[in-house]
């Protein structure tokens, strides 16, 4: 059903990964979990990776940075990227749909059963967008 | 006018003439001295003294008309003393005529009356005598005068010098302008605030030395100096958190008072400004706000762990537990809920506070939408076994438009305070009404009431009703205020009634329903981007 596809999360709380991971494989979503920003972009170059959550507050390379590189790079430019992250100002936003990012979430609003929602649409429709307009934002 | 005895018996045209080459003038003029003394001053001071008899010397007549003369000059001022001798004399001398006993009578006085008629019967060595005494008095005048004018000029400096020293320890900026808009007072705390010295601007006008701000708009000089014209005296300006720019480009928040004096026109001032700087304070007010919502958001990151461990460990675990166990998990759930609406409060007050709390609107299903946010709650609700009903309007309610995130925590914020403060068994009521303007929506319980007194205070920040409620109290407050800004921001309005203590309360607000103009605070102030670790 997910045709192989794969999560990558990128987040460097191991409490938060760690639960997210959980929830996903029981939706049976297979996930992969990067700490920082260096192994983002390593675990980016795998096979079928269907959706990047990405956090912004990372150690090293920020989320944005991260961004502009794997948006930069022609190979994984299609695969959709949604924020993950409980610290949002609407610059943020605003800078990172620009970039390309296709979408954002707030952890601590997010209910479990809209995080396995939001990552089957995007397995479905790699090109569907969140309208930035009636986004939560801090 | 005072007449002696013997005249007013008979009269000035008496057969007065023949008698009056006789007449010394002398024993009626100490008369006249003594009742002028007794009507003016004689009751107030006891030194009039006794009335030389018929049987006193010569010379002690004169001598007694001096004395009450200077009583007079003492009590009344000399320019009256010597009026009133000088119309008794003028009296004797329609009286008598000019005779040679009337100018006896002038050289004999020695007291300053009918000055130009006493140097014409004066002699030489007399005119001398009287010349250099008239030179003495000028002198003892000139030098009185000048001792006053030391005496005021100093009164003048030492008042100037301490107003110098006063304007020099206050630590707000004070300028005076004459009126011409033109400094005339720089002290050393306006020196410092807009970095030139006094001397530099004095004498140039307001505008070239500050810009003043209103918002972002730059003042006209006549807005920040006004001049009343009619005769005011007193504060005429008064205007908080201004932002000045210094003609060097210092940028500093003030609060401006001016004030005008009566007799500014007089003296060339036009108007008085003082300037309080209030920059660090807004820093520090900035700083709060930094620090409350840094503080929030980092509370997120565990909260969303403890809230999601909870729910996996509920969903794996839930057909093992007892209802026990099921209960303890229930309750560690709506704490963690609480903990988390309680920091989304704070981030939402320093949002507030910050005019950067915007609205994203979008079209919605309200009587849906309420009754999803109900949904959230229930948890609550059945922990206290209360009931909870949501009724549904009889006709559908036209679609609004709201942000559907802001509204919900308005909607939350009323629920969890009816949640609370209604007892264990409670009812909570949420219904509708519909005007062709306005959705509005009530969140009404039976539980402890609001005192009245305490109603028109509830939507205030940090107001908490004290008394039979503090015990049980729960609250921030901080709720009440944010639903109360969050439904400002969509132009609607929140009320709150409760007929007392034990009574209940309701709560409802209002949506409009036609195009609104809904306002954003400010836009999203910029540079003020988090990313990485703080």
């Amino acid at each position: 059903m997910n045709n192989g596809k794969k999560v990558l999360l990128i987040e460097d709380e191991f409490f938060i990964s760690d639960l997210y991971k959980h929830i996903l494989s029981d939706a049976g979503i297979r996930v992969e979990v990067a700490e920082d920003g260096e192994q983002a972009l390593q675990k980016s170059k795998a096979d079928n990776i269907g959706l990047i959550l990405l956090d912004i507050m990372l150690p090293g390379l920020n989320g944005i940075e991260v961004l502009k590189k794997l948006k930069e790079d022609p190979l994984y430019r299609t695969i959709p990227v949604v924020l993950l992250t409980n610290l949002v100002q609407s610059s943020v936003v605003k800078l990172a749909y620009n970039l390309g990012a296709s979408g954002y979430l707030l952890k601590v609003s997010l209910k479990p059963e809209d995080l396995v929602r939001c990552v089957q649409d995007y397995f479905k429709n790699p090109n569907l967008k969140m309208r930035y307009e009636t986004l939560d934002l801090d | 006018m005072f007449l002696p005895s013997f005249l007013r018996r008979k009269g000035p045209n008496n057969g007065l003439e023949e008698k009056s080459n006789q007449q010394d003038l002398l024993p009626p003029l100490v008369e006249f001295a003594y009742k002028l003394g007794q009507e003016k001053i004689g009751v107030k001071i006891n030194t009039l003294g006794s009335k030389p008899s018929s049987q006193s010397s010569r010379e002690a007549l004169p001598q007694y008309i001096k004395h009450v003369y200077d009583l007079l000059a003492i009590s009344l001022g000399p320019q009256v003393a010597r009026e009133l001798f000088e119309s008794q004399l003028t009296l004797f001398k329609k009286t008598y005529g000019v005779n040679q006993k009337y100018f006896e009578l002038l050289k004999e006085l020695p007291i300053p009356v009918m000055g130009a008629e006493r140097l014409a019967v004066l002699n030489r060595a007399e005119l001398e005598n009287e010349l250099k005494l008239r030179i003495k008095e000028l002198e003892e005048i000139k030098a009185n005068l000048e001792k006053t004018v030391l005496e005021r000029t100093k009164t003048i400096t030492a008042e100037r010098n301490k107003l110098s020293l006063i304007l020099s320890g206050i630590t707000d900026a004070v300028i005076a302008l004459d009126l011409n808009r033109s400094v005339v007072t720089f002290n050393r705390g306006a020196e410092r605030l807009i970095g030139i010295s006094q001397q530099d601007a004095l004498g140039k006008p307001i505008s070239n030395l500050i810009k003043f701000f209103s918002k972002d708009r730059e003042m006209f000089t006549q807005e920040y100096t006004p001049f009343r014209g009619d005769g005011f005296e007193g504060e005429t300006l008064n205007l908080e958190g201004l932002k000045i720019k210094s003609f060097n480009g210092k940028e500093v928040f003030v609060n401006l008072r001016v004030g005008q004096i009566r007799e500014g026109p007089f003296v060339n001032l036009g108007c008085i400004l003082t300037l309080h700087d209030v920059t660090q304070e807004k820093k520090l007010e900035e700083m709060k706000l930094d620090f409350v919502s840094m503080a929030a958001h980092e509370l997120r990151t565990p909260l969303t762990a403890l809230k999601g461990y909870i729910y996996v460990f509920s969903k794996n675990l839930i057909n093992v537990l007892n209802e026990q166990q099921k209960t303890y998990l229930l309750r560690m759930n709506i704490a963690s809920q609480r903990l988390i609406a309680l920091v989304e409060n704070l981030l939402n007050v320093s949002r507030i506070e910050r005019g950067s709390l915007t609205l994203h609107l979008e079209e919605v299903d309200w009587v849906g939408n309420v009754k999803a946010t109900v949904s959230e709650l229930l948890d609550e609700v059945r922990e206290k076994n209360q009931e909870l009903a949501i009724i549904e309007p009889t006709k559908p309610l036209p679609k609004v438009k709201v942000d559907k995130f802001r509204m919900n925590e308005v909607l939350s914020n009323l629920l969890s305070n009816a949640i609370s403060y209604t007892p264990t068994g409670g009812k909570i009521k949420v219904w509708f009404d519909c005007s062709p303007d306005e959705v509005i929506t009530y969140v009404e319980d039976n539980g402890q009431g609001i005192p009245k007194e305490a109603l028109p205070h509830l939507f205030t920040k940090f107001f908490r009703v004290s008394g039979v409620l503090e015990q049980g109290s729960k609250g921030t407050g901080l709720g009440l205020y944010i639903a109360k800004s969050i439904v400002d921001l969509h132009k609607g309005k929140i009320r709150a009634t409760s007929e007392g203590l034990g009574k209940g309360s309701t709560f409802s607000f209002s949506i409009p329903i036609k195009e609104q103009v809904v306002s954003q605070i400010k836009s999203i102030p910029d540079g003020k981007i988090y990313i990485g670790r703080i």
